[in-house]
């Protein structure tokens, strides 16, 4: 596993419609370091807003972002949205041909999108630790939340990795093309045993979330 | 092969293999989804070099039934190390077909030689998927016929999706109590690999500075926990679960 012993750990924050006025800058940063991901290095067709943010149909109130920032300089290191099935997302809106049947829609699964590391984490055991951390902390705050699975979508070199944190997954469909790139849609269940099993395979024993209270108390 | 009727056959083979509780099972899974795919051999590999440091909790693994003949091929062939299969995994992140493999890497003689013997050995045709996951593992799954078949572009997505979803289910098994992974001490492993390169009781006993005697008995010892009688099961065992690596195989001497 990657050597963590030199590598800060990030904090958490949960941001959604009514806390996100206690991190414009946070906001600003996860937007811009999604431009420089999805459009400038990834060349994805899809909205810029004001030339700097990235900012789709789907980042309305009901999305939820977890976000892993720099403890020290409160950067935006990683985040994640997330979208409940109920409303519209990706998988309902723009790629429902990524399942073989019906999307999976419920009060308790949410859609995980827009999986960004940020441009200033440097170093490929950095990029992995954030990595790794974020998919604890999608554990964690499902289990808080009593959200009962995740559906998530990605090109074929990610989606080894995605089925590859030791949580339960299961293909919704076989990989299709989408422009030119072959991508795959999942569904992963959160069971009671997956926090275990994944913080024993990172080798950790502490929640990763829980430094989230810090924040919200210096704010 | 109808898409629909794909999708649902791999739909219960990862239903399978995640209620899977012991290896032995997902070999007789991933045997019957080889064939429901049209193959006839399948390899889940790890490519880890077992030179570099490694974690207490991790091992490396390989799960095949490739046959037994190649097996015994790629220990003791010169070109093993120029498997170009293996070379191309590092330079993919998506699955290829074996007869599109200049696509992926320009195909030296030595290589060409080692497809056209395990042509000869029954991995006719193929398709294989590199496995990356960054910090952790590389490896791939590869699925092999023993005859011509028609192979179509369509199979691509569906091995990858059987290669990363049965690469989870074997880490996830790995340390099962009814598999225990054989344990080599480190100076066993160095007997191990210089055993697999050819080398004799005299010859590895200059290279690590033993006596001849301690490199038997290091030989002795590991065929008893492996539970195999020659030097070349043991050889081929040390391959195939991964002790020895084709990187092993192509360090110079």
């Amino acid at each position: 596993m990657t050597d963590t012993s030199n590598l800060k750990e990030p904090e958490f924050a949960l941001i959604n419609s009514s806390n996100r006025f206690l991190y414009p800058h946070l906001v600003d940063q996860m937007h811009e370091d999604r431009r420089k991901v999805f459009v400038d290095l990834l060349k994805w067709n899809i909205p810029v807003i004001d030339q700097r943010y990235e900012i789709d149909q789907f980042d309305v109130d009901s999305a939820v972002y977890l976000v892993a920032l720099d403890q020290d300089s409160k950067d935006h290191l990683a985040s994640v949205r997330l979208l409940p099935t109920l409303k519209p997302h990706l998988l309902s809106e723009i790629f429902p041909q990524l399942c073989e049947t019906s999307v999976p829609k419920g009060a308790n699964i949410f859609e995980i999108t827009r999986l960004t590391t940020a441009p200033r984490v440097r170093g490929k055991a950095h990029r992995n630790l954030l990595r790794d951390r974020m998919a604890l902390a999608l554990v964690e705050h499902a289990l808080e939340h009593g959200i009962a699975a995740y559906t998530a979508q990605a090109h074929l070199a990610w989606l080894s990795q995605l089925v590859g944190f030791g949580w339960r997954t299961e293909p919704l469909g076989l990989p299709q093309p989408i422009d030119g790139q072959l991508v795959g849609a999942i569904e992963i269940f959160i069971d009671p045993w997956t926090l275990g099993v994944m913080r024993t395979r990172q080798g950790v024993i502490h929640s990763v979330l829980e430094n989230r209270e810090r924040i919200s108390q210096a704010a | 092969m109808s898409s629909p009727g794909i999708f649902s056959d791999v739909q219960a083979y990862v239903r399978g293999l995640n209620a899977c509780t012991k290896i032995e099972h997902v070999a007789d899974l991933a045997d019957q989804m080889t064939r429901l795919i049209g193959f006839r051999y399948y390899a889940f590999s790890h490519h880890v070099d077992v030179r570099l440091p490694t974690v207490d909790d991790y091992a490396p693994f390989s799960l095949n039934n490739y046959p037994e003949a190649w097996l015994e091929r790629v220990v003791y062939l010169k070109s093993y190390a120029d498997d170009p299969i293996h070379v191309a995994c590092a330079h993919s992140l998506v699955p290829f077909r074996w007869d599109k493999l200049t696509e992926v890497i320009s195909l030296k003689a030595a290589q060409q030689a080692v497809l056209d013997e395990a042509s000869r050995a029954g991995l006719h045709q193929g398709v294989t998927s590199p496995i990356h996951l960054p910090g952790y593992i590389s490896g791939s799954a590869s699925f092999a016929s023993d005859r011509a078949i028609d192979l179509s572009d369509e199979i691509l997505p569906v091995a990858h999706c059987i290669g990363a979803f049965s690469f989870e289910a074997l880490r996830r098994l790995r340390n099962t109590p009814s598999r225990q992974p054989v344990q080599f001490t480190g100076r066993m492993l160095d007997v191990i690999r210089w055993l697999s390169r050819g080398k004799s009781d005299t010859d590895m006993a200059t290279i690590l500075g033993l006596s001849r005697h301690t490199v038997n008995d290091y030989v002795e010892e590991a065929k008893r926990r492996v539970g195999v009688a020659s030097r070349r099961e043991l050889a081929i065992h040390a391959l195939y679960s991964g002790h020895v690596t084709f990187a092993d195989l192509m360090a110079d001497s």
